[in-house]
């Protein structure tokens, strides 16, 4: 069974350098036309089914804006800029 | 209440320092936040530059060695230089070192000879490591001290603008060779390799799961382990060179994909490949054209902390005799007459044993005879044949001037010792000379007393001729020494090696016989 | 066989270099790092041979910017640590020792001057380098540096640099010279109990939650850190970051003047407002001396016999020795000052700590120097004769 992932973008973080939608190699990502707050355009989800978990994204993104979880155990969420959790301890 | 204090008149409120969090990074939201000091982040690496890459590779290789190699993470120490690789340590958590330009290497080396559970893992850019740092990189690897050195190669000095460095290819444009680099670059992991690392290996962070890999291998490798990560310089070095499509205005925004796309061409995953071999080949005008990757090296020396450990047993053995010897010294009276300064003068040429013969005297005043005493030399650069000299001053007195001002007595074995040191004899004075070897001239002085013994012969007759010296001594104390026989004796007891005690002692009466029947004649 | 039974004991004919190494390791220095320079080396010879027998290590670096930083590693892996150099590595030393001083890191540094400038003078000693000493590293700080006249005195200021080290979290300077270094002289080594041995203020694993620990806390008194704030070792789980950039309380850098205003008022207050535990001095007929000779290390061993001879003479000498010569003492110069007729500063370079004494007397006395570049210990006869100018008698 082919392994099948839920992408996960932080687009806050993005600054768009394009390595993770250049190098899945399923194309599940594209640039998307909208912006994040610094001006860069975060991946988009195309083809959410076609994910295979393998990570690359994750791995070359230098920017720890994007991850993948594995799919049966979490649904797809969108990342809200608003649910922020500041990091004071 | 923070506390006043005056800098040169002015009042001054040392209040602590707690920076207002201008972080706008939410924590905690990917799965390796976890090893990030997110109040630091975002981070300062520019678009589409490599090292962003290299450190999610490395900290994945931690975290998959924690999980599944049991690595507890709290002794794991990170050294970076300066650079933009330097930053490396200052965002990930674990206990860091942020250190001077080059130096990553050698404090690393402290850390991890201080503390060998530490897996310490230096972590610093290509003009640290084999610029400035060139010297402690192929050290490091010499002595395959047990450390992991992490190379981010982006072939340029990224941070201070894209000045050309010591990897940036032949021909290559960089802002300091905007007419093509003349100069040609290392080939970083055969440097290492010529060192004598025992692990080598170059990924681009495009084949960043298989950097992964070999990150986790170089971590648990035993012994000095390199790993060259050859990663795009998006603001600098792809603006100058045709990798990043040079200033093509389409492109401008996303030239470190172009370099990443550039190496997707050019790698070639070679494994084994032997470091001479694993070449980054360029066209004429510095255009990257193969980059061959993959683990060169990877046979473990054993790294020298076992032989470390089996050299404090010996020494320890070592010290234990020595310890005893020095427990059973006999413990003398010392003499309680009142000794005014006493200045003696030893000369000879190197390998007489003149400063060693200082030094039973010295010992013989202080130790046996509890008076004071300073002994210092004169020798030059020669360790055997050039002048040698050595000094005593002996007093009950504290000795304020070390040197010699009017010297008593001299012990002189050699013809140049007597040329240059018989002069400064005070009137009066005694010199003792090695008959054998110094001839007086015809203009000796007279308003000295001069005796003459012919040491090196007798201490040859003896069986040692090293012990010539020992033959000046005993001869010393009887005629004209202010040192007791019985300090001497246990003085010049410590100081020979035990081997050659019974020749010393044999050597020592000869002369302080000879001495006494000059004495009781006169 | 425990550590304590490696400690050397007892009445010994001792080098100044190997002196120096055994208070180094009565003080608890089990690290050195080193380079071979004459006159320093048998520090480093010492050390190769005694640290492997009280647990400690010994490394010979492939040169002095090494073995600074090699010291300060080791510092952060809790081990007292040490290096020992001359005037060319001294240079070669003065960037790190600035990163010693940034990030807090405790080692000594023994310096054997010998004469320079450049090669200079291997084997013959000079006093050359004692303004080096305070401002040889860029930027603005304070130092610690001792100077002794004895292999006895160099083993002594060796510990109590360490002790000095170890209490205020700094790189310490022990200023000696190939004169004393070279030296064998008796040394009296007392029985572990009785010596004085500070350790840091050390916070080890499970001590406080990590995320409450702050590497450079601030010196409020009521932090409870009289001096400086507790050091954690590296592999205790602590997780700190130190950097040689300007830093907040975390050790992270801002790059902005108000964090280095923080940063050099914390470096230097933390000496400067300890000045008076620091500073040590040996008087002698202070309190009627018209003129005073102010001197340190050799130099002023060495005038203590024409001070002698000019007090034999009717001439009221005063003796003051620098044992610290950093931070300097400014106040006691100034008070002297107004009230002798002069000062004498015999060393063996062109006039370097004269500079002090002459800005701390302010011209309220005149300063007369005994100099000489290196190569021989200063001429009593000159320090006579200069005494007698300074009492107006010339």
């Amino acid at each position: 069974m082919v392994p099948h992932g839920i992408v996960q973008i932080i687009e806050e973080r993005c600054k768009g350098c394009g390595f993770c939608v250049e190098f899945c190699p399923r194309g599940v990502l594209v640039i998307s036309q909208h912006t994040n707050a610094k001006g860069y355009h975060p991946p988009e989800i195309i083809e959410s089914t076609i994910c295979a978990d393998c990570g690359l994204c994750a791995l070359l993104c230098p920017d720890f804006a994007i991850y993948v979880e594995r799919s049966e155990t979490s649904l797809e969420k969108k990342i809200e800029p608003d649910t922020r959790k500041k990091f004071k301890s | 209440m923070p506390r006043e204090d005056t800098i040169n008149g002015e009042r001054l409120k040392l209040s602590g320092y707690e920076p207002t969090d201008q972080s706008d990074w939410v924590t905690g939201l990917h799965p390796m936040d976890e090893m990030l000091r997110g109040e630091r982040l975002p981070h300062i690496w520019c678009q589409g530059c490599g090292l962003g890459t290299a450190l999610t590779t490395f900290i994945s290789a931690l975290q998959w060695l924690e999980k599944n190699q049991k690595w507890d993470l709290d002794k794991v120490a990170i050294v970076s230089g300066i650079g933009c690789t330097g930053r490396v340590a200052g965002y990930i958590r674990l206990d860091s070192f942020h250190t001077t330009h080059g130096r990553a290497i050698p404090f690393a080396t402290g850390l991890k000879l201080a503390k060998p559970e530490l897996n310490v893992v230096v972590f610093s850019g290509d003009g640290d490591i084999a610029g400035i740092g060139g010297n402690h990189f192929i050290h490091a690897a010499r002595r395959n001290i047990d450390i992991n050195v992490i190379c981010v190669n982006n072939f340029n000095y990224g941070m201070t603008g894209g000045q050309v460095g010591p990897t940036t290819p032949h021909g290559a444009r960089a802002v300091t060779t905007q007419y093509g680099n003349f100069e040609y670059p290392f080939n970083l992991p055969y440097l290492a390799a010529a060192g004598g690392a025992s692990f080598m290996a170059r990924w681009t962070v495009l084949h960043a799961r298989r950097l992964e890999w070999t990150l986790r291998q170089a971590m648990a490798h035993r012994g000095f382990s390199f790993v060259e990560i050859i990663a795009p310089c998006s603001t600098s070095y792809a603006r100058w060179n045709p990798e990043g499509q040079g200033l093509d205005p389409q492109k401008l925004r996303r030239r470190g994909l172009e370099v990443m796309k550039h190496y997707q061409k050019v790698g070639k995953i070679a494994h084994h490949t032997h470091p001479k071999d694993a070449t980054i080949t360029v066209d004429g005008n510095g255009l990257i054209t193969e980059i061959i990757e993959g683990v060169f090296i990877d046979d473990p020396k054993p790294d020298f902390q076992a032989a470390i450990e089996q050299m404090a047993h010996s020494a320890k053995e070592k010290w234990i005799a020595a310890k005893k010897t020095l427990d059973e010294r006999l413990q003398l009276p010392g003499r309680t007459d009142y000794v005014p300064r006493t200045e003696v003068q030893l000369g000879g040429f190197g390998g007489q044993g003149i400063m060693s013969a200082g030094n039973i005297i010295g010992q013989a005043a202080t130790i046996y005879d509890k008076l004071r005493a300073s002994l210092t030399q004169s020798y030059g650069p020669e360790a055997r044949g050039g002048a040698a000299g050595s000094q005593v001053v002996i007093a009950s007195d504290p000795i304020h001037h070390p040197h010699l001002i009017e010297p008593t007595s001299m012990i002189i074995m050699s013809q140049e010792a007597y040329a240059k040191y018989v002069v400064n004899l005070s009137a009066g004075g005694i010199l003792f000379i090695d008959d054998g070897l110094v001839r007086l001239p015809r203009n000796h002085r007279q308003d000295i007393e001069t005796f003459g013994i012919s040491a090196t012969q007798i201490a040859e007759d003896l069986g040692n001729s090293r012990a010539a010296n020992t033959v000046m001594l005993g001869f010393w104390t009887a005629i004209g020494g202010v040192v007791s026989k019985p300090a001497m004796i246990q003085s010049l007891t410590d100081s020979v090696p035990p081997k050659t005690i019974e020749v010393n002692l044999k050597s020592f009466e000869a002369g302080y016989r000879k001495g006494l029947r000059i004495k009781g004649r006169q | 066989m425990n550590e304590q039974q490696g400690l050397l004991i007892g009445e010994h004919f001792l080098m100044g270099d190997y002196a120096a190494a055994e208070g180094a390791i009565m003080a608890g220095c089990r690290f050195f790092a080193g380079y071979p320079i004459t006159p320093a080396t048998e520090i480093a010879e010492r050390m190769s041979i005694r640290l492997p027998q009280v647990n400690g290590i010994y490394i010979q670096m492939e040169d002095e910017l090494a073995s600074m930083n090699a010291a300060l590693g080791a510092s952060w892996s809790g081990v007292k640590s040490m290096t020992a150099t001359s005037g060319p590595g001294f240079s070669l030393m003065m960037e790190n020792l600035g990163l010693g001083i940034m990030t807090e890191t405790p080692c000594v540094l023994v310096n054997v001057q010998r004469g320079g400038p450049s090669t200079g003078l291997p084997t013959l000693v000079s006093q050359q380098d004692m303004m080096q000493a305070r401002w040889g590293s860029h930027g603005d700080y304070e130092i610690i540096a001792l100077s002794p006249t004895s292999p006895q005195e160099l083993f002594d200021l060796t510990i109590r640099a360490f002790n000095l080290s170890e209490k205020f979290r700094t790189p310490v300077l022990v200023m000696t010279d190939a004169e004393v270094g070279h030296m064998t002289e008796r040394v009296a080594i007392p029985p572990p109990g009785e010596v004085e041995i500070i350790n840091r203020p050390q916070v080890r694993k499970g001590d406080m939650p990590p995320d409450k620990y702050r590497i450079y806390q601030d010196l409020h008194p009521d932090c409870g850190f009289d001096t400086v704030s507790p050091m954690a070792a590296a592999g205790e789980g602590y997780r700190f970051h130190i950097t040689g950039l300007t830093h907040d309380e975390h050790g992270y850098p801002v790059m902005n003047a108000e964090a280095n205003e923080w940063n050099v008022n914390r470096l230097m207050s933390k000496i400067r407002d300890h000045r008076d535990e620091i500073i040590q001095l040996e008087e002698h007929n202070l309190d009627d001396a018209e003129v005073v000779v102010v001197s340190y290390g050799i130099s002023a061993r060495t005038s203590l016999w024409p001070i002698e001879q000019a007090r034999n003479d009717g001439i009221r000498v005063g003796y003051l020795r620098l044992i610290t010569i950093w931070p300097f003492p400014e106040k006691r110069i100034a008070d002297l000052a107004r009230r002798i007729r002069a000062f004498v500063v015999p060393e063996i370079n062109m006039g370097q700590i004269i500079r002090e004494v002459e800005r701390c007397a302010a011209g309220q006395a005149p300063v007369f120097g005994v100099n000489r570049p290196g190569g021989e210990i200063l001429n009593p006869e000159k320090v006579e004769k200069t005494i007698r100018q300074a009492a107006g008698q010339m």
